[in-house]
């Protein structure tokens, strides 16, 4: 059923209040009654959960909180919304100038297209309702945004809604949600960096989309409720109880994600496959344990933004033919960057830095391998070899300062280093343009 | 004479304790008397010595005297495995709840002078399909066709929503009643009512607060006089008795005592007699009333609703007569909880609200009401990781609360490779493994197109309408190929035959004379009350009783209604 088909089953126009939808649904069951028109009725509370739940979103969205009980006089005519004051449901991160997702509008607003922040808005708080309108604004309000409407939707609104949808065990709608939404950052292009939450909010949306619809219903929502909540250690107690009541599911649940999901993985699966730890905890995993939601949250940052150099290095890669180190043909929209290429060794021995700021991360150096990391994504965007190169550097040298690190674990990690090093320092050849 | 009913179709609650039978009079739902003249009739059935049936207020007074052939609180087991032992015979809870049902339809056709052969009949919440199927069961042996089985909280909402249909508000009724707690938040607007959301909690009731005054009455004979009542079984049920009443007491009196004359603990015989004040009692009840919270708050949650924005706090059930129950519904509500229904009586009004719908009843017809569905549905699925596999997590397709009638629908995959077939076993629960939920019925899809695990999709779709029956589509997806599955044979169904052999069971047995009910019930209750007198009244009593038995004899109508008047005032007026 459409928006528009619930309107005319419940007889009223898209600017019904709540009470007068209401009523209108009432007198509409009048009509069809339960025990009478079965078919009738089950139609007209479709329409009713579809209008009431758009209703519901205006009508929060839209009053301050906290919510004043107003009498307002009848007939009401609720104004369409036009702007919304900053609607960031999180805190904005300590460098809040990193937030550099909504853009400035290239090209004045068409006033014909639907405003997608407010649709996106209305698909975070239409999913707690319904998750269908939910899914439905949410693909309405990107599809506006790449047309071309502004004001550009808020990432971590965008993200939310996959996660709540995750939350309120609809995977399949969330992994639809999670496929408009990438394509939207795919398409829009804009920024590199994100603020740590929004990068774990990224993690929990992507792999909790990317893992099976298989995975147990109750596993899936509390990871996803403890992404919404910012409350992993909650989670991951939770997880312990299943397990102990359950240790099959939750152990199917630990292989699924161990699969599936490489950061969920490191936040609950080793959580789920071994819970209780009879032999004494890797230092990995005993650092997990006891890492409070801020560590965990810098880790997964660092994480991203590691992934983020992989897939840059990779993309370099790919545009660049391996064995056959030469410039390639820019896409339009990168034309006025230079080219660039990568030796053959170096795309996937790069791959190992986003391993390498893990590691670091893990053994106690969040802030600053979270740094590095990001330094080494800024450096590729800039196509700044000799960024690549210093970042590696440092990389490095805080691998080598950290005593705690046992070989075992970090595998040959330093030796990577060093080939990367090597390998940068070789192959990697700047064409600066500007150059002779 | 009662007028002229304009509906056959009644409406019955059958409860733990007590059973009642209502219908729509006038457009009013009224409670009919029992062949004593009350109201509530006892769910109790006793054996006499020469193989009588007897139900209702008499056998409810022979719990003390001849507790071996007496049966109560059988509803507890309904849809289970336990008989009762009756002395002569045993009977299941479904046979006792037929004869319970048989004598409040003898009673309904009484008062309303034509045969009465369907009935809406009420249930707890927390029921499940297999005990919905057993109260089923035993109307139609009673000979009663059962039109509808409903939730008491819904019947009870339904109630006061005729009540007040031409008002607009929101309303919660709070039902309390002797084991239970249910908490259901309506609306009403223009004669529609609609239930929004409700909760409740299956193990909190009127009977909690007897247990933990009767714990704590015990715990002080103990240490008064060591020796634990707790041992002797029958010490206890008379403690528990004399508490039940003395919680009676405190809803009217700030005071009271607890008094137990020749209380027998075994080894040594004593006498029992406590101050109890109302402050003291509700200190003891303070962890439940906590308890009580919890369900109200969750239901105005689920409702969306502030508590100031209630208009009306409705109170049901016996157990709302206490002052303190009262007292925290209006702290929480900022109002004063109204008891525009009597507690007692609310949900087999609310029967008969139903049933008059049913029968499509003139003085309903501008009503509508909407109900919810009382449990999650789903269906079985299965995990496979790699070798290992789970089977029997269960996903549920209607959630409870759900408006009724409803459809709705879910996608499951295979999971193995060139897997065939997939079977659809429908569950009714709350719990996350299949193994906790009852089996309701199963299909199993064949000839799927042969496809990698996890790509061939399956739709199944559940319509659940107002009469609890479960239509299930099965659409396998890429193909036109859909199957349905209609669950009607419920957990415990019986047969035609087996329904007419137990009727005829039932026929064959003797039920106590209608007419000579309210002299039986006069001669058990006073003698029930004779052990638990003393000194002079004892012996008032048994000289009234003495002389109504002997009037009895007489067989001069006159001379008996005179003396079981006497013997009925002189038990008032001890109890």
């Amino acid at each position: 059923m459409t928006y528009e088909e619930a309107l005319a089953v419940l007889e009223i126009d898209s600017g019904a209040d709540k009470k007068s939808a209401r009523r209108a649904y009432l007198r509409a069951v009048k009509r069809h009654k339960p025990e009478s028109d079965p078919a009738g009725f089950q139609r007209v509370r479709e329409a009713w959960e579809l209008i009431g739940a758009q209703i519901e979103w205006r009508r929060q969205w839209q009053s301050p909180a906290p919510v004043q009980p107003v009498e307002l006089p009848e007939p009401v005519e609720l104004p369409e919304p036009v702007e919304l004051p900053e609607p960031l449901p999180w805190e904005p991160p300590e460098e809040s100038s990193d937030e550099v997702w909504r853009v400035e509008p290239e090209q004045a607003p068409e006033p014909a297209l639907p405003n997608p922040q407010i649709l996106v808005e209305h698909a975070l708080q239409g999913v707690r309702v319904s998750p269908e309108i939910g899914l439905d604004c949410l693909e309405r309000g990107l599809a506006a945004a790449a047309q071309g409407a502004t004001p550009l939707p808020v990432l971590s609104t965008i993200l939310h809604t996959v996660i709540e949808l995750h939350a309120r065990g609809e995977p399949e709608l969330g992994v639809r949600a999670w496929g408009a939404a990438r394509q939207w950052f795919e398409s829009s292009g804009t920024g590199t960096r994100l603020s740590d939450q929004t990068a774990i909010s990224l993690v929990f949306a992507r792999e909790l989309s990317d893992l099976p619809l298989q995975l147990h219903d109750g596993i899936r929502r509390r990871i996803a409720t403890a992404a919404l909540d910012q409350d992993l250690a909650g989670a991951q107690q939770d997880l312990l109880d299943l397990y102990r009541t359950t240790p099959h599911v939750t152990l199917d649940a630990a292989a699924l994600i161990e699969a599936h999901a490489p950061n969920l993985h490191g936040i609950f699966g080793r959580f789920l496959r071994d819970p209780i730890g009879d032999a004494a905890p890797p230092p990995r995993k005993k650092e997990q344990q006891d890492s409070s939601w801020a560590e965990s949250s810098v880790f997964v940052y660092a994480a991203i933004v590691a992934l983020t150099v992989m897939l840059r290095v990779c993309a370099i890669s790919e545009r660049a033919p391996p064995l056959e180190p030469a410039t390639f043909e820019m896409p339009e929209r990168l034309e006025s960057r230079p080219a660039w290429s990568l030796g053959e060794d170096i795309p996937h021995r790069a791959i190992s830095v986003p391993q390498m700021a893990l590691c670091l991360s893990d053994l106690g150096h969040p802030l600053q391998a979270c740094e590095y990391a990001s330094d080494m994504a800024d450096a590729l965007d800039r196509y700044d070899c000799d960024g690549v190169r210093s970042t590696l550097e440092r990389l490095e040298a805080l691998a080598e300062q950290t005593p705690v690190i046992p070989d075992s674990y970090l595998g040959d990690t330093r030796q990577q280093v060093a080939q990367i090093r090597t390998a940068v320092a070789q192959s990697c050849v700047l064409e600066d343009p500007s150059a002779p | 004479m009662p007028p002229e009913p304009q509906s056959t179709l009644i409406g019955i609650d059958l409860g733990t304790t007590y059973s009642l039978v209502a219908v729509l009079l006038d457009g009013v739902p009224t409670v009919l008397p029992n062949a004593i003249g009350e109201h509530l009739t006892p769910s109790a059935v006793s054996l006499t010595d020469n193989g009588d049936v007897l139900v209702g207020p008499p056998a409810r007074a022979r719990v003390t005297t001849h507790p071996g052939r007496t049966a109560t609180a059988f509803k507890r087991d309904m849809g289970g495995e336990r008989r009762y032992d009756l002395g002569l015979k045993q009977y299941s809870p479904v046979e006792l709840s037929a004869m319970v049902l048989k004598v409040l339809k003898r009673d309904a056709e009484a008062a309303l002078g034509c045969p009465v052969t369907e009935a809406v009949i009420t249930v707890p919440a927390y029921f499940g399909e297999a005990q919905r199927q057993a109260t089923r069961n035993a109307g139609e042996i009673a000979g009663l066709r059962v039109e509808r089985i409903i939730n008491e909280p819904t019947a009870a909402a339904m109630a006061y929503g005729l009540h007040a249909k031409d008002q607009e508000l929101q309303a919660v009724v709070l039902d309390l009643g002797g084991g239970t707690f249910d908490v259901t938040v309506l609306e009403i607007i223009e004669g529609v009512i609609e239930i929004q959301s409700s909760a409740g909690d299956a193990r909190l009731g009127g009977e909690d607060f007897v247990d933990r005054l009767a714990e704590h009455t015990a715990k002080h004979i103990q240490e008064a006089h060591r020796i634990d009542p707790r041992d002797t079984p029958r010490a206890f049920a008379r403690i528990r008795e004399a508490c039940e009443l003395a919680k009676r007491r405190l809803t009217l009196a700030t005071q009271t005592r607890i008094v137990l004359p020749g209380l027998d603990l075994g080894r040594k015989v004593v006498d029992i007699d406590l101050d109890l004040d109302r402050d003291a009692a509700e200190a003891i009840w303070q962890p439940i009333l906590d308890r009580l919270k919890a369900p109200m708050l969750r239901a105005l949650r689920d409702a969306d609703l502030r508590p100031e924005q209630v208009d009306e706090v409705i109170l049901v059930g016996g157990a709302t007569r206490m002052p303190c129950v009262v007292r925290l519904a209006a702290s929480l509500f900022g109002k004063m909880p109204s008891r525009t229904l009597p507690p007692d009586e609310a949900v087999a009004m609310g029967a008969a609200v139903q049933a008059a719908l049913k029968s499509g009843h003139e003085s309903v017809e501008d009503i509508v009401i909407t109900d919810v569905a009382p449990f999650t549905l789903g269906i079985s699925t299965t995990t496979s990781i790699g070798s290992q596999r789970v089977e029997g997590i269960f996903a549920p397709i209607i959630d409870r609360g759900t408006v009724i009638p409803c459809s709705r629908s879910k996608h499951f995959f295979t999971v193995e490779d060139l897997q065939r077939a997939i079977t659809v076993e429908v569950h009714q629960g709350e719990h996350a493994m299949c193994r906790d939920n009852t089996l309701l019925g199963h299909y199993t899809l064949a000839d799927l197109p042969a496809k990698p695990g996890g790509e061939q999709g399956v739709e199944v779709r559940f319509t659940y309408d107002l009469n609890g029956l479960i239509e299930v589509e099965m659409h396998i997806i890429g193909t036109e190929r859909r199957e349905h599955l209609l669950i009607e044979q419920a957990p415990g169904k019986l047969s035609e035959e087996q329904i007419a052999q137990a009727r005829a069971a039932m026929e064959a047995l003797k039920f106590h004379p209608r007419d000579s009910l309210p002299n039986t019930t006069a001669i058990h209750r006073g003698e029930a009350l004779y052990i638990e007198l003393t000194g002079e009244a004892r012996e008032r009593l048994g000289v009234t009783l003495a002389g109504f038995r002997a009037a009895l004899e007489t067989e001069d109508e006159h001379e008996i209604n005179l003396h079981r008047t006497l013997l009925n005032q002189l038990i008032s007026s001890y109890s």
